[in-house]
C-alpha cells in the first residue's frame, strides 16, 4: 500500500511517501505559497522523486497548521497523533519527545502502547522555537547550519536572561557590542531555549527513552544543551523535520 | 479574527441577553427615581443589597457582558495608559477603565462602592482606584482565607458576621433606607429557592447524553450572580428546570454522538464563547463548569448574616486547593467526566494558581487527561485562535 503523509507547518511543507510503512521518499518546501498551492507542490514533487503517478497512491493525511488546505486529503490528523506516531516509527523504545517547529515547541509522553499521556506546549511565546533561533543567527550573521559547530567551540557560554524574543535579540548585540565570542553567545542561546524545553519536559515528566524531532533537532548545540540538562541523550533522526509526516503517512494507512 | 458567541442547547438561554439589558436599563431608572446604585466588585453579599431594594451591579459581569459585545478593549487601554501593566489581571483593568469615563456605559454612575477579598485580594486594591476617581464611600468586607479543608471555621464566620452587621449599618447611614427582618429574611429565602432550583438544573445535567452544555451554563448562570434573592431568578430558574427536565426526558443531547464528557474548569473567553463548541466537532461535550459554583451555595436562613459570611467563606476559590481538588473530583465522578480543559486567565493568580494541583490530583486517581488552556476572558487582543483550536484537537486526541 502506497500512503503520503503531508505536514504543512508554519514555515515549511513537509511529504512523505510510504510504501508498506517504509519510506520511500520525502521533501520539504517553504510553506511561502498559499497552503493549497503548496500541498499541492509538496506532494508532486515527493512524488516525483520516485517517478509515483498520483494515480498509484492508495491514501493520503494531512497534518500541520495547514492541513485543512490540503483539499485532496482523505483524512486530517491532529499534529500531536502524528508527532507520537512518527517519534515511534523510528524509535520504537521512545516515551517522551520534543519537537521544536518554527512557532511551537512540544513535549509529549507516552505510554507503553504508544498513546500519547500528556503533553506540553509552548505556543505563546517565539522564545524556544525555530524562528527565535533563526533571528539570532541573523543578528549574529551565522549561517543556521553553522550554529551548532560554532557554539561547540564556546569557552563559557554567557547567559541570555531575557524571556522575550525581542528583548534577547538586543541582548545579543549587546553582546557583540561588548566583543563576547560568537561561539559564547551562540552556546548561550543554546542554553536559553533547552532552558524553555526543560520546562515543557518538567511539566509532563520524563519517562524512558528520549526523542527529539523538528528543525531545530538539525542544530546540534541545542540538542546537546537538552542533554546536558536533563543528563540524559536524546535520539535524533536522520531527517527530524519529517518526523509528522511520517506519523501521518502511517495514520494514511488506517481506517479513520 | 471572526468571533463568534456560542451555539446553545437550551432555548431560555436566549433569554439572559434581554435580561441583562433589562436589569442595567433598571437600574438606570432605578437612579433616576433616587434609588442608590452600588458597584460590587469580587463576590459580595449581592443577597443583601437586594434586600435593601438598591440597584447592585456586580463589575466584573459588567466586564463579561462588555467582552462579548467587543467593547472592553477601549477601557482595558484607558487603564494602561495609566500605567496598568497589561499583565495584570484584565477585570481589574476594566474597572479602573470604567470609573475614568462612567457616563458612556450602559450601567449607571455608582454611589456607593461595596468590595469584598474574595475570590482574590487584588481586586480590592484596584476598586481604590475606582472610588478615588469617584469621589464615593466604600465599605471593603475582609474575607478571611480559608485554611480548612472544610467550610472553615467558627472565628471567621464570627469575624466576617461582625463586618456585615457593619456594612449594614453603613448601608442605612448612606442610603437612608432601614433594612427591615422580613425584607433580609425574604432575599434570603428566594436566595435558597434559586440555589436550590440551579442544584436541580445540575442534578439533570448528568444526564447522559447531556442536555444543557457549559455553553449554555456560562449565560444562564447570571441571575445566579446578578440577582440572588429577586423573585426574577426563581421564576427563571423553575422555567430552565422544567426545560432541561423535558429534555433529559425526550433522550435530547447536545450533539448527535457523544464520545467525551468534558469538565470545564473557569469562566470563559467571553469575547469568543464559540470556542466552548469546538469540542463538539471531535464528539465532545463540555456538560459542566465550576463557573457557577463562584456563587451556588445556601445561606442559613435562621441566620442570614452569618450564613452569607458562611457562604463567602467557604466558596471554593478562597481557601486551600484541597477544597477545588475535592470539587473537581465530585464532577469528574458524578458527570462521568473523560477529560478536563482548565481556562486559565492570563494575570489570575487565584485561579491559575492551584491547577497543576488539580490536574495531578485528578489524573493520579481517575486517569484522566487535563488540558491547561492559557487565555484571557475579556481582552481579545491577545487571542490566537489557531493555536486553542489546535491545543483542543491535541487534548481530544489524549482520549481517544
Amino acid at each position: 500500500m502506497i500512503t503520503v503523509g503531508i505536514d504543512i507547518g508554519a514555515l515549511n511543507a513537509k511529504a512523505v511517501v510510504m510504501k508498506d510503512g517504509t519510506i520511500i521518499s520525502w521533501s520539504i518546501l517553504t510553506t511561502g505559497d498559499e497552503g493549497a498551492v503548496v500541498a499541492q507542490k509538496v506532494f508532486h514533487a515527493v512524488l516525483e522523486n520516485v517517478q509515483i503517478p498520483p494515480k498509484d497512491v492508495d491514501r493520503i493525511a494531512s497534518t500541520g497548521y495547514g492541513k485543512e488546505a490540503v483539499l485532496f486529503a482523505q483524512r486530517q490528523v491532529p499534529d500531536m497523533a502524528c508527532q507520537a506516531k512518527g517519534s515511534r516509527w523510528f524509535l520504537p523504545s521512545g516515551r517522551t519527545f520534543i519537537d521544536i517547529g518554527a512557532e511551537t515547541s512540544r513535549a509529549i509522553r507516552l505510554d507503553g502502547r504508544g498513546r500519547v499521556v500528556d503533553f506540553a506546549v509552548n505556543d505563546k511565546c517565539a522564545s524556544g522555537t525555530g524562528l527565535f533561533l533563526e533571528t539570532m543567527a541573523k543578528a549574529l550573521e551565522v549561517p543556521l547550519a553553522d550554529m551548532g559547530r560554532l557554539a561547540s567551540l564556546s569557552k563559557g557560554p554567557v547567559a541570555i536572561s531575557s524571556m522575550c524574543a525581542v528583548f534577547a535579540e538586543s541582548e545579543v548585540v549587546s553582546h557583540i557590542h561588548q566583543k563576547i565570542s560568537k561561539s559564547d553567545i551562540l552556546a548561550g542561546i543554546h542554553q536559553s531555549v533547552a532552558q524553555r524545553v526543560l520546562g515543557l519536559l518538567d511539566k509532563i515528566g520524563i519517562e524512558g527513552d528520549v526523542g527529539i524531532s523538528g528543525g531545530v533537532a538539525r542544530n546540534t548545540g541545542v540538542v546537546k544543551a537538552i542533554e546536558e540538562r536533563i543528563g540524559l541523550s536524546i535520539f535524533v533522526p536522520e531527517e527530524p523535520q519529517i518526523v509528522e509526516a511520517v506519523g501521518c503517512a502511517l495514520f494514511a494507512a488506517e481506517v479513520a | 479574527m471572526n468571533f463568534q458567541t456560542s451555539k446553545k442547547t437550551v432555548n431560555l438561554s436566549k433569554e439572559i441577553w434581554p435580561m441583562v439589558k433589562q436589569y442595567y436599563a433598571w437600574c438606570k431608572e432605578a437612579k433616576q427615581a433616587g434609588k442608590k446604585v452600588v458597584w460590587t466588585v469580587g463576590l459580595g453579599p449581592n443577597e443583601l443589597l437586594h434586600a435593601f431594594g438598591l440597584a447592585p451591579i456586580f463589575l466584573e459581569q459588567y466586564s463579561i457582558v462588555m467582552a462579548g459585545r467587543h467593547q472592553v478593549t477601549r477601557y482595558l487601554e484607558m487603564a494602561e495608559n495609566l500605567g496598568f501593566s497589561r499583565d495584570s489581571c484584565s477585570y481589574h483593568r476594566a474597572l479602573i477603565g470604567y470609573a475614568l469615563e462612567p457616563d458612556g456605559l450602559m450601567i449607571p454612575k455608582p454611589d456607593l462602592v461595596l468590595t469584598t477579598a474574595t475570590p482574590c485580594d487584588s481586586s480590592s486594591k484596584s476598586f481604590i482606584n475606582v472610588v478615588n476617581r469617584l469621589g464615593i464611600p466604600y465599605y471593603y468586607l475582609d474575607i478571611p482565607f480559608n485554611c480548612t479543608e472544610g467550610a472553615g471555621d467558627t472565628h471567621q464566620f464570627d469575624y466576617v458576621e461582625e463586618q456585615l452587621k457593619e456594612l449594614v449599618s453603613f448601608l442605612e447611614k448612606e442610603t437612608g433606607v432601614s433594612l427591615t427582618r422580613e425584607s433580609l429574611e425574604e432575599a434570603v429565602r428566594l436566595a435558597n429557592r434559586a440555589n436550590e432550583l440551579w442544584a436541580k438544573i445540575n442534578d439533570l445535567r448528568k444526564a447522559v447524553p447531556c442536555p444543557m452544555t457549559v455553553a449554555d451554563e456560562m449565560g444562564l448562570a447570571y441571575p445566579l450572580f446578578q440577582l440572588p434573592g429577586t423573585e426574577q431568578a426563581v421564576q427563571f430558574y423553575e422555567r430552565v428546570l422544567a426545560e432541561v427536565g423535558e429534555r433529559v426526558r425526550k433522550g435530547e443531547g447536545a450533539i448527535a454522538n457523544e464520545r467525551y464528557r468534558i469538565l470545564w474548569l473557569g469562566p470563559a473567553a467571553w469575547y469568543h464563547l464559540r470556542l466552548l463548541n469546538y469540542v463538539e466537532d471531535y464528539g465532545g461535550v463540555l456538560v459542566k463548569s465550576d463557573f457557577d459554583y463562584l456563587t451556588h451555595g445556601w445561606i442559613d436562613p435562621g441566620n442570614p448574616l452569618r450564613g452569607m459570611g458562611e457562604k463567602m467563606i467557604s466558596g471554593f476559590l478562597n481557601g486551600v486547593v484541597g477544597n477545588r481538588i475535592q470539587l473537581a473530583r465530585r464532577f469528574v465522578q458524578e458527570y462521568r467526566i473523560n477529560g478536563v480543559i482548565a481556562f486559565s486567565h492570563f494575570g489570575c493568580r487565584q485561579y491559575g494558581g492551584g491547577q497543576r494541583a488539580v490536574k495531578d490530583a485528578l489524573f493520579e486517581e481517575f486517569g484522566i487527561p487535563t488540558l491547561i488552556l492559557e487565555g484571557d476572558n475579556i481582552d481579545e487582543r491577545n487571542y490566537a485562535d489557531d493555536q486553542v483550536r489546535s491545543r483542543i484537537e491535541d487534548f481530544i486526541s489524549l482520549m481517544m
